[in-house]
């Protein structure tokens, strides 16, 4: 764990060098273009999340499988907050870009949609008193829920949104200038770094949740005799 | 012409600024979120720590089980 968390803080700090030293300013709209290499990356990072919630919720349906939902759980929490940075830094981009904080174009109701599905989930978890019933439910809305990610991925290719089309994998005349490219997937690849530590800690809170679980029952069932 | 190129840099001056602002929001939001998430995640920890140790202090305080019990 703690080399992992090394890794991530060195690997930030490169990206952070990177975002603000080596990446070469935007002729259009300038500094604060910058803010894109978090926005994306933290926009892909939610996808990747949703996924693995996806996916840990499938498993789980299928074996009952406690490490699927622990992981489906952990995914679901830690993809809320990569999606809330998404949907703060987005208008905080839109403003000087656009000249608004928000329109409801697909991209950007889509992902909004994708953050109150994430808030949905972490609800789910945290309310319903059953355990089990908790995990089935949320399952349910993890696998339901997934439909939003393609297409929220597909809108800026689909229709005619607000938001900029792609510049990674957008076809013809898309495209970044190679120093943003690398930058790009840097600050990528550093947020999945990120994810995958701070997934590793919420994992390891639900196996200690389950363990202080197990304790408590046996306390009870000593208590009994 | 220097009249007119005085406010010109002025209004350059403030837009560049006011970018740069939503530019250091941007980062300091993003990196606050962060921060709170993980605080609130070792916070929990923390708790569970505790409440793991004090349960098994109270497990191995109780008297043992008697023979056939």
């Amino acid at each position: 764990m703690t080399a992992h968390l090394a890794l991530t803080a060195a690997w930030l700090l490169v990206a952070l060098y990177m975002i603000f030293l080596y990446a070469p300013q935007e002729l259009t709209m300038g500094e604060v273009q910058r803010i894109f290499y978090i926005h994306a990356s933290a926009g892909w990072t939610a996808g990747t999340a949703y996924f693995l919630v996806f996916l840990g919720s499938v498993i789980y349906l299928w074996r009952r499988s406690a490490t699927a939902d622990a992981l489906a759980q952990a995914a679901g929490e830690v993809g809320f907050i990569f999606c809330t940075c998404v949907l703060v830094t987005g208008p905080l981009w839109a403003k000087p870009a656009w000249g608004i904080w928000w329109t409801w174009d697909a991209r950007l109701t889509l992902t909004f949609v994708l953050w109150l599905l994430f808030v949905a989930y972490v609800m789910l978890r945290a309310y319903v008193t059953n355990p089990a019933r908790a995990a089935v439910l949320a399952a349910v809305v993890g696998i339901l829920g997934f439909v939003d990610v393609p297409i929220d991925y597909m809108a800026i290719r689909w229709w005619r949104t607000q938001h900029p089309q792609p510049v990674i994998a957008g076809g013809a005349g898309s495209g970044l200038e190679p120093r943003m490219f690398l930058t790009f997937m840097v600050t990528m690849g550093a947020f999945h770094c990120l994810f995958a530590y701070l997934v590793r800690q919420r994992m390891a809170l639900a196996r200690g949740r389950g363990e202080l679980s197990a304790l408590r029952r046996r306390l009870a069932s000593s208590a009994a005799e | 012409m220097r009249k007119s190129a005085l406010p010109r840099c002025l209004v350059n001056g403030v837009l560049a600024m006011t970018v740069n602002l939503y530019l250091l929001l941007a980062f300091a939001a993003v990196w606050l979120i962060f921060m709170l998430y993980a605080w609130s995640l070792s916070r929990r920890q923390a708790r569970l720590q505790r409440d793991l140790e004090e349960l098994k202090t109270k497990l191995r305080d109780q008297p043992p089980a008697p023979p056939g019990a």
